[in-house]
């Protein structure tokens, strides 16, 4: 369970650039659950997402992940819980173009402390998601929504509580949309995963169980 | 293997070409600051190696100016042969001479160890010799593989054979009692082999050491009077102005510059050795000087280079780095696996540059210190990784 007080980002502070990103955000996000973001272009969503995931640190708040405080915790730790409890997609997929299906799946597995049969996990899940065949295929060669399951692949190869998508969609066409909706749907259901989309597309939104709509850094 | 080895491996593997130019650059620059250092390092070899041969404030060589007025003839070969024969018979003197030449050699296979030679318009192939007297060799301290050094009472008689000693590298080609002829007939008959590695000190012209292993040794004769070219094999004037001259007492010079006072044809100079190796001293300030400042310039450009290249690849990489920060990676992975790239490609330039050069010691110093250099050079960009917040590199890819 994720639980978040009083959470303020400001960027370049006390410079002329000041930017107040994320103002007093009081946010209760139950395991298990599956939520859209919704907001205008800079409004905050990915600064909020990237504090969830432990990417940046809030300037001000309190951040409990399961009941334990970690907006303080060192860069190290910050990494184990980033490791162990996140998984992360987002709109440019984000793959290392010269790297196989493979071998990019297996990234954040090089953090982890559970590498046991590397390669039958990495072949099952990517058979769930329709990707086996082109596990030995370079990232570069592949279309779009093969992309983005190839990233999704990675975002669970850890098995994490919490998946932190940021407009996953974005740049897929409609058709392939939806395929990757569908697939975080089930992860939703079937893998009890807490699922957390940034998008800009109402149809997403609401097929998702609620929406927390961001306007200049704040919670409406 | 530690993940971030493996991965910095990847690197270096993926971006072949770049890795090598930067292989390349930094072998040069040890090779070359190993070079410089070693040049630096045979002067003063060579200054070594004369103060331990002899004391040279004591040391005296000859330099012979010509008078306006030439009048040569007897009264001038009595002059040179008084100085000769007051140097070589009084023991207040040790002197040496060592002469330069070269001998065309007729009738065994031309081999490595001669070297062209320019003889009037033409080129010709000969054998470097050194015509030393017995002093020469106990100065030097000269030892022998095989055989034994020639006689010191050798006397040249035009229709035998020139005793030689044989420099080191003449042991593949020759043996002890082979006979070999030059180009005007004279016959010269192998009696030793130098050892390897055996060297001299060049006072007169102030080259510093000089390797005897290419050179062929052969014994001066100086002892007459009249027609010196049948009698000796070598003229009292060469001898003397190929001469050094140890005093005991470094009074005794004025004995030697009343004798020769007399002459109506030269100005005998002796000068000090001591100024010689003022000389020598000054030219390797001078080239010392000179290195110093290649190496200021090579340094700044090899930090330069060091510099550019990771933060060149700090700032293509970046993408790369967030994929590995989103998967758990902190900038300590990342800046590790900078620094075993930097590490590696210094690491094979090591090797490589101790298996081309032979100064082992100045490699190891060299390297370190080219290491250290790197890993200063790498600050920048380590810095720039710290400073950097991961969002921002998030935001890079928008
Ligand atoms: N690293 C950063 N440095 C400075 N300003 C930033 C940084 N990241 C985001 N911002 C600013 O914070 C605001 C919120 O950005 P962001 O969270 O990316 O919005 P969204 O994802 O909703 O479009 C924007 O005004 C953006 O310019
Ligand atoms: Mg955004």
């Amino acid at each position: 369970m994720i639980e978040l007080k009083g959470i303020s980002k400001v960027y370049n502070k006390s410079k002329p650039n000041e930017v107040k990103a994320l103002q007093n955000i009081n946010l209760k996000i139950e395991a298990e659950s599956m939520l859209a973001i919704m907001g205008p272009s800079g409004s905050g969503k990915s600064t909020l997402l990237n504090i969830l995931g432990c990417l940046d640190v809030p300037t001000a708040g309190i951040y409990k992940l399961n009941n334990q405080e970690i907006q303080s915790l060192s860069q190290g730790k910050l990494a184990a819980v980033r490791n162990r409890h996140f998984g992360f997609v987002v709109q440019d997929f984000a793959l290392i173009e010269e790297y196989t299906v493979m071998k990019n799946v297996e990234i954040p597995l090089h953090y982890s402390k559970n590498k046991a049969n590397k390669k039958e996990r990495i072949l099952t899940l990517l058979d769930t998601l329709g990707m086996k065949e082109k596990a030995s295929e370079y990232a570069y060669n592949l279309s779009g929504g093969q992309r983005q399951r190839v990233a999704i692949a990675r975002a669970l190869i850890n098995n994490p509580d919490i998946i932190l998508a940021d407009e996953p969609t974005g740049a897929l066409d409609q058709e392939m949309g939806e395929q990757v909706l569908s697939i975080f749907k089930r992860i939703n259901k079937e893998q009890n995963k807490t699922v957390l989309i940034v998008t800009h597309d109402d149809k997403i939104a609401k097929q998702c169980e609620g929406i927390v709509n961001i306007v200049d850094g704040k919670i409406y | 293997m530690p993940v971030q080895l493996k991965f910095a491996l990847g690197d270096i593997w993926r971006k072949k070409l770049y890795f090598i130019s930067f292989f390349i650059q930094i072998m040069l620059i040890i090779l070359l600051i190993t070079e410089c250092f070693s040049l630096i390092y045979k002067k003063q070899e060579a200054f070594y190696h004369l103060s331990k041969a002899f004391d040279t404030s004591n040391a005296f060589y000859i330099s012979m100016v010509e008078k306006e007025e030439f009048v040569g003839g007897e009264h001038e070969e009595n002059i040179m042969k008084d100085l000769y024969t007051y140097i070589d018979k009084n023991d207040k003197y040790i002197s040496f001479a060592n002469i330069e030449n070269y001998i065309e050699i007729k009738d065994i296979p031309k081999n490595s160890l001669s070297v062209e030679v320019e003889q009037g318009p033409s080129k010709i192939l000969a054998n470097k010799t050194l015509s030393v007297s017995p002093n020469f060799i106990n100065v030097f301290d000269l030892s022998l593989s095989q055989g034994e050094f020639f006689d010191a009472s050798w006397e040249y008689v035009s229709d035998k054979n020139i005793p030689v000693v044989l420099g080191y590298s003449y042991a593949k080609y020759m043996d002890i009692d082979d006979v070999f002829t030059d180009v005007d007939n004279q016959k010269y008959k192998v009696v030793g082999f130098l050892q390897d590695g055996q060297t001299f000190v060049d006072v007169s012209f102030g080259e510093g050491v000089i390797g005897l292993n290419d050179v062929i040794l052969t014994p001066i004769d100086v002892t007459t009077f009249y027609n010196l070219f049948v009698d000796g094999n070598y003229a009292y004037e060469t001898y003397l102005e190929n001469s050094t001259i140890i005093l005991k007492n470094r009074n005794d010079i004025k004995e030697l510059r009343d004798i020769a006072k007399h002459s109506k044809t030269y100005n005998y100079n002796f000068n000090s050795v001591e100024g010689v190796s003022g000389y020598m001293e000054k030219s390797t300030q001078e080239s010392v000087g000179v290195f110093l400042f290649l190496l200021i310039l090579i340094i700044i450009f090899a930090s330069t280079l060091v510099i550019i290249n990771t933060l060149e690849f700090i700032r293509k990489n970046m993408r790369e780095f967030s994929i590995h920060i989103f998967g758990g990676a902190t900038k300590k992975h990342i800046a590790l696996r900078i620094f075993l790239q930097i590490f590696i490609v210094w690491l094979l330039s090591f090797i490589i540059s101790l298996i081309i050069s032979n100064q082992n010691f100045i490699v190891l110093g060299v390297s370190v210190v080219i290491l250290l250099l790197c890993l200063g050079a790498c600050l920048p960009s380590f810095i720039t990784l710290f400073k950097l917040q991961i969002s921002d590199i998030l935001r890079r890819k928008e």
